[in-house]
């Protein structure tokens, strides 16, 4: 496993395994599946292979899965291709990512309020439309109550957004659409896989020719990467006790810290933290330095100069914030030094207000 | 807000976008009452 010291931001670089599979692709894989030729042919069966043990590691049937080369696309193609008209209901939490926010706003949006834990204030609804379902939050880790969310709405389709984790035991019974990402099995960037499970309903909403389901222009190479990632990719539940380490030693040493959601309802990689007096920028340099890289959610480290719309939706502090991802392999050394970094960085920096 | 007696309030004003979401985060972490008054300018109260 390529470890890079230091590096708690959401992203990994690839598995080994992944990363040697990545250059064999590129050069047996490179031609298009669907011609006659020989190459054509061998990147068919290549193909093939992929799908099939994406079906086996992702619960889906291989009619079901689509490949994705711009993933955030998938966002609006999810909800979207069940949609009828610019009056479909949407409903959605608070916490969900802005493409689904932004695609809801195009219909008919229904947000739903979250509480300080991230957890999703529900009750029984008969309306029809689509539910947009995100499994679980990429900032805070907070996972939903899924089956409990598509009890509560039996007449609304669902368009499940499982990008942040490959764990489809977190998925509900019943759902439409599931969407998953490469990267949150430490897969390539630019592939997305789309379970479309309603394909009665399903119609394709971009303009187009023929009868493809959705754009099909993904990179080969990176899909057969991916899967090889996936593969790879192990439960990373023996990270939740780092986590847990983490999470209390924080709580312990530092006072006027606001930590995202509750670790036992999460996934087990992401804390989020935010503390009083101190900005997020700050913070994130100050630990830099120190040789620990971080994610922040404050309005002083996104492009728009906006906090971040997950916290402010739970009512968690914005300011001061940074976000760990805990990757497989880390060590309890490693969490005991990035602890240590955080309590003496946050006391540095308020120090000098 | 270290001089202020419990029950005394001041006004703050405001632009910045995060400031009623990290002023109820804040009330809520130092045991402070928040209150918005308008879309810039939001009461504590010290309890």
């Amino acid at each position: 496993m390529v470890r890079v010291t230091g590096n708690f931001v959401k992203e990994s670089p690839l598995h080994p395994k992944a990363q040697a599979a990545l250059a064999a692709a590129f050069d047996a894989g490179w031609a298009d599946p669907k011609k006659l030729s020989q190459v054509a042919n061998r990147a068919n069966r290549m193909r093939a292979e992929a799908i099939e043990s994406l079906a086996q590691l992702l619960s889906l049937r291989i009619d079901e899965i689509e490949v994705l080369g711009e993933p955030l696309l998938g966002h609006y193609l999810s909800i979207a291709g069940f949609a009828t008209g610019a009056s479909t209901n949407i409903f959605y939490g608070a916490t969900s990512r802005s493409e689904i926010i932004a695609t809801a706003r195009s219909f008919t949006p229904h947000e739903i309020a979250v509480g300080l834990k991230g957890d999703i204030q529900i009750s029984p609804s008969t309306q029809s439309g689509i539910f947009a379902l995100q499994i679980a939050n990429g900032e805070t880790g907070v996972i939903a109550p899924s089956q409990q969310i598509v009890d509560a709405y039996p007449n609304a389709l669902i368009a499940c957004d499982a990008t942040t984790t490959p764990n489809i035991s977190l998925l509900p019974n019943r759902w439409d659409s599931a969407l998953f990402d490469s990267q949150s099995w430490a897969g390539p960037a630019g592939i997305a896989i789309l379970g479309i499970r309603n394909s009665k309903l399903w119609k394709n909403p971009f303009p187009h020719i023929g009868i493809k389901r959705v754009p099909q222009s993904y990179s080969l190479p990176l899909l057969l990467s991916s899967v090889v990632a996936l593969e790879a990719w192990r439960n990373e539940s023996e990270l939740r006790q780092l986590n847990q380490s983490l999470r209390a030693r924080i709580a312990k040493e530092v006072h006027d810290c606001d930590i995202a959601g509750d670790l036992d309802k999460s996934l087990p990689s992401i804390a989020s933290f935010s503390f009083l007096y101190c900005h997020g920028e700050e913070l994130v340099r100050a630990l830099a330095l120190r040789g620990f890289d971080v994610d922040s959610g404050s309005a002083c480290t996104s492009d728009d100069l906006a906090p971040s719309h997950v916290l402010a939706a739970m009512g968690v502090l914005t300011h001061g914030n940074i976000r760990i991802t805990l990757h497989d392999g880390s060590t309890q050394d490693d969490i005991d030094a990035l602890a240590t970094a955080i309590i003496e960085s946050v006391a540095q920096l308020r120090a000098q207000r | 807000m270290s001089e202020l007696v419990p029950g005394e309030s001041i006004e703050l004003l405001s632009d910045d976008p995060a400031t009623l979401s990290d002023l109820l985060a804040w009330g809520r972490m130092t045991n402070n009452f928040v209150e918005a008054q308008g879309p810039e300018t939001f009461h504590i109260t010290k309890k």
